[in-house]
């Protein structure tokens, strides 16, 4: 990339600017022309004066490249912009990577679905070639380097900046839930990134960040406010609140896994098996018609048990394998996820006693009903309709509040620190007195804990359970989620969950090619930022040891945040 | 003198390889007593058995009266054994502080602010630094962090292994300054060596350790007397 910029540079020379100014504004005056004439597909982007889905993602970015290339030059570059926006040069260069990448696929995708390119209007050619004059131009601008910026700002503001951006993050995550058009989805969520690396360019987002570092408990009940409006925002929508509670089962066990991966440093590859074995305790145990053992006690203690089973499971597997070094337990627990799968396939009667009716499963498990709420039954609160999922959706939030204060206790506990020890090296921390065997133990029955209860709650949630729900793969994809959005963190592994969860849902057009996807997003991550997306300082200083600059920008910031105050 | 460390006809083995073959001696309270031997003699061993970290095939070893083979690193380090292991081993991606503190982890909930203070007299490189992530220290820094880190848990006998390996003879001299400050103040030290000089200097009581087995034990002046010694370990003929 750095060749091809430093030959646009010779080549361009001062030309970059105007070029990219002008193919700015063309991608703008294109978003008011029709891309194509058929008005069902991609939204309608037929009409004329008036954007829509696709036109208003590039309209905006290219207002907002005009906005950058405006402060690197120009008579407003000096005064009030420039000294503004000191990163202009780096969001132009953004904005023009991704109005190539937002504009291209939905005049592909028009293409591919009408049969050819003759069927773009002027519109879509004016502003394609815009974005593409903008991308050309961008790079030939002038380097600038990420500014960081000192705003003082009373922690008032701070909070309410942080209220605001989540704000704007539930607006996007609905928009987005709605909708139903694939290719316009994935083309939301490039704007959406480019915006956000925007962001970055301008120094916003690391102020962010430290914002949120410093104010961690605000964040967290902000988040967390922010999660419970959600189910408001979807009047009473069955099919996106049913795929956010899918995302919130999902979360849970990734953040049990995070603890196992994340935490203590061990690669568990049979992680879903635990999660199994709390949804068959908790459907043998509930009172459908197809299981065969006739006790139904209270949910909460189905939830106690589920969730001792699988961290017995865990203690199993977990002692006579943590001893060894840790290749042993990706092997043992790769075997232990499919001899589950295996065995629940095979307690139908024939061999052994009847439990799980083999690979049939236990069909119609009954909803939950915790002391008189039945969470079946839809609510009205405040006019709004709250139906079944809602109901799930809540109870999972709750658990998950409840998940992330233990682990935030436990992070920053003695434990914690026993576990980056383990991380950092295993042989000296056994050495200062860390009891590693148990601490990993710890851990590792711990995060099987938290699966098996969340795999009680899945069971009323999914209705049935069956054998192959708990197949290899869902382990890949939890592994995928902690490794994605950044090991260690809690909110990292959410917004891993989330993007893995809800990429599968809205993208049931490109089934064939969901792996292929997620095998290329993952190497483009690790090409780029291997500590995944929300990283903690630590991790960020781990993978990048020969990155000097980040070193010295990290080390004060690594004991200050995590050295345990005494 | 009552004997704070004793070790008797211990034998360790990795597998059917007899690293350690039976060897007998022990550390008197307030002694430096040193172990000193070529690449391969059993050193390492010797103190990773101590420290609970290797199980011993035979013999016993009993610290303040009690035995301590077959219990668990963890609780050897609470009973006051500190370990600065061979090649230093300081947590790299951590503070100077961070791994101070790690090196209390066996002492619960104690106030450690006077331990980190005695530290930072004792070695004020450490304090300049103490925010410092520890992988990016010299040699020397590195391995007085290392031994920082052991005192952290306060320790009634400490255990160094190879404390010189890889430093200039300036750094070593002022490690070894450090080993005889720590003595004075009455800390029980077992020095591992390959550098007999200056081991031997040091010490109260020394042991030659040749392929697993102890082959010659003396005072630390005597044996720095000794022709053979002088002959196989310091180079002279
Ligand atoms: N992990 C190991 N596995 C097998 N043999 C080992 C291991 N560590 C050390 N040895 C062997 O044990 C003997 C003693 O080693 P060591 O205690 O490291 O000696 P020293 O510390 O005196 O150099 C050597 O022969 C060495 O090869
Ligand atoms: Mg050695």
């Amino acid at each position: 990339m750095s060749a091809i910029d430093s030959w646009l540079r010779r080549t361009l020379g001062r030309a970059g600017w105007p070029i990219a100014l002008a193919g700015a504004v063309l991608m703008a005056v294109g978003t008011f022309l029709s891309w194509t004439y058929d008005p069902n597909i991609v939204e309608n982007l037929t009409i004329y004066l008036y954007p829509a889905g696709p036109q208003v993602y590039t309209l905006i970015l290219a207002l907002l490249a005009v906005v950058m290339l405006l402060a690197v030059r120009g008579p407003l570059a000096t005064r009030p912009l420039g000294s503004l926006l000191p990163g202009g040069a780096g969001a132009a260069r953004t904005a023009g990577v991704f109005s190539v990448l937002v504009v291209w696929l939905i005049l592909v995708s028009i293409a591919v679905q009408l049969h050819g390119f003759v069927n773009i209007d002027p519109g879509g050619w004016v502003s394609g070639v815009g974005a593409l004059a903008l991308f050309v131009g961008s790079r030939a601008l002038p380097d600038s380097p990420r500014p960081v910026l000192d705003w003082r700002l009373p922690s008032a503001v701070q909070i309410i900046l942080i209220a605001v951006a989540l704000l704007l993050v539930l607006t996007a995550a609905a928009y987005a839930l709605n909708r139903s058009d694939a290719w316009v989805f994935i083309d939301f969520l490039l704007f959406l990134a480019g915006v956000v690396l925007m962001s970055r360019n301008l120094g916003i987002l690391g102020y962010l960040a430290d914002a949120t570092a410093r104010l961690r408990r605000v964040t967290l009940l902000a988040a967390f406010i922010v999660a419970f409006l959600f189910p408001f925002t979807q009047n009473g929508s069955d099919a996106n609140m049913s795929i956010a509670t899918q995302v919130l089962i999902f979360a849970t066990t990734a953040i049990g896994l995070n603890i196992v991966v994340g935490l203590a440093g061990l690669l568990d590859l049979g992680y879903i098996a635990f999660l199994g074995s709390g949804a068959y305790v908790g459907a043998i145990l509930s009172a459908s018609a197809f299981t065969h053992i006739h006790w139904h006690p209270p949910f909460l203690v189905v939830v106690l048990i589920g969730a001792c089973v699988a961290a017995c499971f865990g203690l199993i597997i977990g002692s006579p394998t943590l001893r060894v070094s840790g290749d042993y337990l990706a092997i043992v627990t790769l075997a232990f996820g499919e001899i589950f799968r295996l065995t629940m396939n095979n307690l139908d009667g024939s061999n052994g006693p009847d439990l799980t009716n083999g690979p049939n499963g236990i069909p119609a498990i009954p909803d939950l009903r915790i002391g008189g709420f039945d969470f079946g039954e839809p609510h009205t609160v405040l006019g709004i309709e709250l139906g079944r999922f809602a109901n799930y959706y809540f109870l999972l939030l709750v658990v998950i509040a409840f998940v992330v204060l233990a682990f935030a206790r436990m992070n920053d506990s003695r434990i914690g620190r026993g576990w980056v020890a383990i991380r950092e090296d295993e042989r000296a921390a056994e050495a200062m007195g860390v009891n590693t065997f148990s601490l990993k133990l710890l851990a590792f029955a711990g995060g099987a804990f938290l699966a098996g209860l969340a795999g009680t709650i899945k069971a009323h949630h999914d209705v049935s359970v069956t054998p192959d729900q708990y197949q290899f793969l869902e382990s890949a994809f939890l592994l995928s989620a902690v490794v994605l959005g950044g090991m260690g963190t809690v909110g990292g592994v959410l917004l891993g969950a989330v993007i893995l969860k809800l990429l599968p849902e809205k993208l049931r057009f490109f089934s064939d090619y969901r792996l292929l996807l997620f095998g290329l997003l993952l190497v483009v991550m690790m090409r780029f930022r291997p500590e995944g997306m929300l990283a903690s300082r630590r991790r960020q200083l781990e993978l990048h040891e020969e990155d000097e600059e980040l070193a010295e920008e990290l080390e004060g910031q690594v004991a200050d945040v995590e050295v345990a105050p005494r | 003198m009552n004997a704070i460390l004793e070790v008797v006809d211990l034998q360790v083995a990795y597998g059917k390889i007899r690293a350690v073959k039976g060897i007998s001696f022990s550390v008197g309270e307030g002694q430096l007593v040193s172990l000193i031997g070529t690449n391969g003699a059993g050193k390492t061993t010797t103190l990773r058995t101590v420290s609970g970290l290797l199980s011993p095939t035979g013999g016993t070893i009993s610290f303040q009266g009690r035995r301590i083979d077959n219990m668990p690193a963890h609780h050897i380090v609470e009973l006051g054994i500190a370990h600065v292991p061979e090649g230093r081993h300081i947590f790299p991606r951590m503070s100077v502080e961070e791994n101070l503190l790690l090196g209390a982890y066996a002492r619960k909930g104690q106030h450690l602010g006077a331990d980190l203070a005695r530290v930072f007299e004792l070695f004020p490189v450490l304090q300049e630094r103490r925010k410092q992530a520890a992988g990016t220290f010299s040699g020397g820094e590195q391995q007085m962090l290392a031994i920082g880190r052991a005192l952290m848990s306060g320790p009634r006998l400490l255990m160094l292994d190879e404390p010189s390996m890889g430093l200039s003879p300036i750094i070593m001299a002022r490690i070894m300054d450090t080993l005889t400050e720590l003595r004075e103040r009455g800390t029980t030290i077992l020095l591992v060596e390959q550098n007999a000089q200056a081991a031997l200097e040091l010490a109260d009581y020394g042991h030659v350790l040749e392929i697993g087995r102890i082959t010659l034990s003396d005072t630390g002046a005597n044996l720095l007397g000794n022709a053979e010694v002088r002959k196989a370990y310091l180079g002279e003929d």
